[in-house]
């Protein structure tokens, strides 16, 4: 058996990653084709918040992170149907805002500065086994969801008038891929971290994209670049003492880079 | 029977009339054009009618049933203004366009099944474009592009048809074949067509009545005799000149 598997810490990151490996760029896919590729992100600093609650109450993260990133979710949501503000500057709005308040609480509780790196970049060593029950159960919750209502979620991606005219509920439909959204964002965080979740939840979609395929084929390549990355991103990760999400996003860029070749960039 | 049927209906935009009290009927098997001139009203009109917008007074009743009770979304195919621009990047097939067709009919959370995937090829033959199932929306012109979207109206084997402006970035040889195709609907499979556009020339070849729209409710009657220049110029104003090509 590999040396890297002796340690039950990377048996526990490789089982966490390949989960969120498989969800993070289905959910992807959709935000991508709805132009709403920053979404993540912006999430992923609303989930920093979380954390930051969640270290100074001495709660485990993830679940405050899971919480502060539904809520930022709904938020979003609810103020780009409600009211003018343009979808960018909502993101915009929920990305500093959220993380002026993490950055103060941050500094009021002093002394997890070290533990912080941790969040921001991904830690393979820090996946406890609680976490993997969570980040499993919540899997298979998001998965399921996705099968259910695929072809109406695809629908509205496409073309959101005519499905409103089909009778579908779409402001509903919307907000669930949002809920969804968040809480794959919340579960990614160890794995990748708060500054790379884009890397799993875009990145695989558009080096997909690329190949010009049916959406279904695009979103089957996205799962499979984004478990490639995950798999060799992890390996590096053991082998060159790197941090997980860094080596897990340049692997995906270097997928992204050598999908150009198959299809070149027009000029 | 009645299949559209809008009474006293007002829809004001920022306290901005935009229609005026419509009442006007749609019968069934008919091929009704919706003419007008720009900001004349007809995407709005065409928009209360699939619930799109709510109207600000007036009632609207779809099949017999007011639009606030009415669930029987599949019956009505709509083909949106500028369809064949819409989102032309996105990873997606003919056959994935024209699937999105037949959910209204599958209902939600539930999968295909053989019956859904045969309206779907059916859809795909009678808008002939089986051969083109499997590409990308991307790689095809504007004329298929469009027949791609009618495909994916008539995959929900709809009774009604609503189409506005789906001509727009058409070339003129596929514009033509496309009418003709629209007129086969009509005629062969008894679909009942509402169609806006604002080619007045087309309309007035094919059109069994014609809605004229200009906030209010302008003209109502046969092509024919529209073209009394009283009626014209009640449409689009004075000094107004319309040359007619026979088809």
């Amino acid at each position: 058996m590999l040396e890297i598997f002796q340690y039950s810490f990377m048996i526990r990151a490789f089982a966490a990653g390949l989960i969120i490996a498989v969800i993070a760029p289905i959910i992807g896919v959709f935000l991508i084709v709805r132009r709403y590729s920053l979404f993540a992100d912006t999430l992923a600093h609303v989930s920093l918040l979380g954390i930051a609650v969640g270290v100074l109450t001495y709660t485990n993260p993830i679940l405050t992170a899971l919480a502060t990133s539904l809520i930022g979710a709904v938020g979003m949501e609810r103020l780009r149907a409600r009211t003018k503000i343009y979808g960018e500057s909502i993101l915009a709005l929920f990305l500093s805002g959220s993380l002026a308040i993490a950055t103060v609480i941050i500094s009021l509780a002093k002394g997890f500065n070290a533990s912080l790196l941790s969040f921001l970049f991904g830690s393979i060593t820090t996946v406890l086994t609680s976490d993997l029950y969570l980040i499993g159960g919540l899997g298979v919750v998001i998965l399921s969801t996705m099968y259910l209502v695929y072809k109406e979620l695809f629908f509205i991606a496409f073309d959101e008038e005519a499905a409103k005219v089909a009778g579908l509920p779409v402001e509903k439909l919307s907000l669930l891929l949002m809920i969804l959204s968040a809480l794959t964002v919340a579960l990614s965080i160890r794995i990748v971290g708060v500054l790379l979740i884009g890397a799993l939840m875009v990145i695989p979609g558009i080096t997909a994209i690329q190949f010009k395929r049916s959406f279904k084929q695009t979103i089957l390549l996205a799962v499979i670049f984004s478990l490639l990355s995950v798999i060799v991103g992890l390996f590096l990760s053991y082998y060159f003492g790197l941090a997980s999400g860094g080596s897990i996003a340049v692997v995906a860029i270097i997928f992204f880079l050598s999908s150009l070749l198959y299809h070149p960039v027009r000029s | 029977m009645n299949l559209i049927e809008l009474k006293d209906v007002n829809f004001s935009y920022n306290g901005e009339p935009v229609l005026v009290n419509i009442s006007v009927a749609i019968e069934k098997g008919e091929y009704a054009g919706i003419l007008g001139p720009n900001g004349g009203g007809k995407t709005t009109f065409v928009k209360v009618i699939l619930g799109l917008l709510r109207p600000t007074s007036g009632h609207i009743t779809l099949f017999g049933q007011d639009t606030n009770i009415f669930r029987d979304w599949s019956k009505i195919g709509y083909v949106p203004q500028r369809a064949t621009q819409i989102n032309i990047h996105f990873p997606i097939t003919v056959e994935e366009v024209v699937g999105q067709g037949r959910i209204a009919r599958r209902g939600m959370l539930r999968k295909f099944s053989q019956t859904d995937v045969g309206a779907i090829n059916k859809a795909l033959h009678i808008s002939g474009i089986e051969h083109l199932k499997h590409r990308l929306i991307a790689d095809l012109s504007g004329g298929e592009r469009q027949r791609v979207f009618i495909a994916r109206a008539l995959a929900s084997e709809p009774e009604l048809l609503i189409l506005d402006e789906p001509a727009v970035g058409v070339d003129l040889p596929s514009q033509e074949n496309f009418y003709q195709f629209l007129e086969d609907l009509n005629i062969r499979l008894g679909l009942t067509i509402l169609f806006v556009s604002h080619d007045i020339d087309v309309l007035a070849n094919q059109a069994s009545c014609l809605i004229c729209l200009n906030r209010g409710l302008v003209y109502h009657g046969t092509p024919r005799e529209i073209f009394k220049e009283e009626q014209l110029e009640k449409v689009y104003g004075k000094n107004v000149k319309f040359i007619l090509h026979g088809h």
